[in-house]
C-alpha cells in the first residue's frame, strides 16, 4: 500500500524530529531563561534602523568621493569598513526578525482564534525574510555593499512594515489581556 | 529460555510501570496511556497463556491483539495533544484540525484498499494496515512536536516521557513492519533480538519519566494575569482595610 522508501522516510522524519527536539530540550535546560529572557525583551521595542541610515551604508556615492581621492589605502579601508558595517546591519536585521517572530508566536499560542492559513503565511514571510537575509549576506561579501543599496532598503521597509504590524497586534494583545483581568 | 526470559522481563516491567502509576495517581493524569499500558499488559498474557496451552490459535489472537493495540496507540497520540495544548486554545485548535485530518485521510486509504482486496483478513493485509496506521502515528507525533517546538510549548518531564517512548516505539514499528516482509531469515533473526531491546528501551524511558507526577509547565501569560489579579485584589484589600480605618476615625471623632 505504501512504498518501502515513504514508510521508512517516515520513520526516519519522526526519529530525527525526536532526536532535534532532545538536543533542543538538552541545551534550552541550562538556559532555561528563556522566559525570563522574553520577559525582558517585552519592554524592547522591535525597531530597525531608519531607511536613511540604510541608505547611507550603502550609498554608492560615498564610494565614489573616496574614488576620487585616488588613495588606493583609503579606498581599502574604507570599502572594508562599510562592509564590516553592512553585514553587521545584516546580521542586526536577520536577529531582528528572529525576534519579531518570537514574539508573535509568544503571543499568538495564546491565542483561541489561530488560524492555520494565517500562521502559514507569516511564517513564509519570515522564512523569505530570512533568506533575503542570507542571500544579502553573500552578496555583500562577493560585491560590497554600494551595489545592494536597493535591495537592502526594500529588505528594511518590508521589517518596518512588519514590525508596525506587530506593535498593533500587541497593543490589541494587551486590551484584550486588560479586558480579560477586569473580567476576572 | 531467552526468550521466555524476554516475555517475563517485559511483563514485570509493564507491572512496574502500572503499579506506579497506580501508587503515584499519574493514571488520572493520562488515562488513556495507562489503559494503553494495561491492554499491553494483558495483551502479552494472553499471549503468552494462548502460546503455551492452544499454539493453533497464537496467530489469529495474535494478530487481532496487534489491531486492537494499534487503534488505542491511536488514542494515546491524541492524549499527548490534549494534555500539552489544554492551556493553548489556538495551537490546540490547529493540532486537532492536523490530526484530524490525517487520521481521515489514512483510514479512508485503509478502508478503501479493504474494500477492493477480497481477501483483506489475510495477514499480509492486516500487516499493512497495522503500517499505514503506525505511519500516520509517526506523522502526527512529528507534526506534534513541531507544532510544541515552534510554539515554544513547554513540556513537563512526564509528557516528555510518554511522547519520547511511544515516538521511539512508532520508529520501531514501522522500520519492522515495513522490512520484515521483504527482508531474509538472517534478518529477521537480527530484529528479532533487536525488537526486545527496543522495547525494553521504551519502557525504560516510561518508566524513568513517569516514575512520579510533575505537572506540565503553565503558559507564562496565564501566570502573569493570574499575578495581576492577585496584585489588584491585594490593593484592593488595603484600600478597604485604610477606607475601614478613616471611617473608624470619622465615627469615633
Amino acid at each position: 500500500m505504501i512504498g518501502v522508501g515513504g514508510a521508512l522516510a517516515g520513520a526516519i522524519v519522526l526519529l530525527l524530529v525526536l532526536l532535534a527536539w532532545m538536543r533542543a530540550e538538552a541545551s534550552s535546560k541550562d538556559s532555561r531563561s528563556d522566559w525570563g529572557a522574553s520577559d525582558q525583551e517585552q519592554g524592547e521595542s522591535v525597531e530597525s534602523c531608519s531607511p536613511e541610515i540604510v541608505s547611507q551604508i550603502f550609498s554608492a556615492p560615498d564610494s565614489k568621493f573616496i574614488s576620487g581621492l585616488e588613495s588606493p589605502g583609503l579606498e581599502n579601508l574604507f570599502r572594508r569598513e562599510r562592509t564590516a558595517v553592512a553585514l553587521h546591519w545584516v546580521q542586526e536585521t536577520s536577529a531582528l526578525i528572529g525576534k519579531i517572530m518570537r514574539r508573535h508566536l509568544e503571543a499568538s499560542r495564546l491565542s483561541a482564534d489561530l488560524e492555520i492559513a494565517v500562521e502559514v503565511r507569516i511564517f513564509l514571510q519570515y522564512a523569505r525574510l530570512k533568506l533575503y537575509c542570507g542571500i544579502l549576506f553573500v552578496l555583500i561579501g562577493l560585491l560590497g555593499p554600494q551595489r545592494l543599496a536597493g535591495t537592502a532598503l526594500y529588505a528594511e521597509r518590508f521589517i518596518q512594515r512588519i514590525g508596525e504590524g506587530l506593535a498593533e497586534f500587541q497593543l490589541a494583545a494587551q486590551l484584550q489581556e486588560r479586558e480579560g483581568s477586569e473580567s476576572l | 529460555m531467552l526468550s521466555l526470559i524476554i516475555w517475563w522481563s517485559g511483563i514485570v516491567l509493564e507491572s512496574l510501570l502500572l503499579a506506579r502509576g497506580l501508587q503515584a495517581k499519574l493514571w488520572t493524569r493520562y488515562p488513556v496511556f495507562y489503559a494503553y499500558i494495561l491492554f499491553v499488559w494483558l495483551q502479552s498474557l494472553l499471549r503468552y497463556s494462548i502460546y503455551h496451552a492452544r499454539p493453533q490459535y497464537y496467530s489469529a489472537v495474535y494478530w487481532i491483539t496487534e489491531g486492537l493495540g494499534v487503534l488505542v496507540g491511536c488514542a494515546v497520540v491524541f492524549e499527548i495533544y490534549r494534555v500539552g495544548l489544554s492551556a493553548y486554545p489556538g495551537a490546540a485548535r490547529m493540532a486537532r484540525n492536523l490530526l484530524g485530518f490525517v487520521f481521515v485521510l489514512a483510514s479512508t486509504k485503509a478502508l478503501v484498499s479493504a474494500w477492493n482486496d477480497p481477501q483483506w483478513w489475510l495477514i499480509s493485509t492486516t500487516m499493512d494496515l497495522e503500517q499505514i496506521l503506525r505511519i500516520v502515528q509517526a506523522l502526527a507525533i512529528a507534526a506534534l512536536i513541531a507544532l510544541f517546538f515552534f510554539y515554544s510549548i513547554p513540556f513537563g518531564k512526564n509528557l516528555r516521557g510518554v511522547l519520547l517512548g511511544y515516538g521511539l516505539f512508532i520508529v520501531e514499528s514501522v522500520v519492522w513492519l515495513t522490512l520484515v516482509p521483504l527482508a531474509g531469515e538472517k534478518f529477521h533473526q537480527f530484529w528479532f533480538q533487536l525488537h526486545p531491546a527496543f522495547y525494553f528501551a521504551t519502557l525504560g524511558v516510561w518508566l524513568a519519566h513517569l516514575w512520579s507526577y510533575l505537572p506540565n509547565p503553565g503558559p507564562e501569560r496565564a501566570v502573569r494575569l493570574e499575578e495581576q489579579y492577585q496584585r489588584v485584589a491585594a490593593a484592593t484589600a488595603q484600600r478597604l482595610r485604610e477606607a475601614r480605618g478613616y471611617l473608624a476615625k470619622a465615627v469615633r471623632s
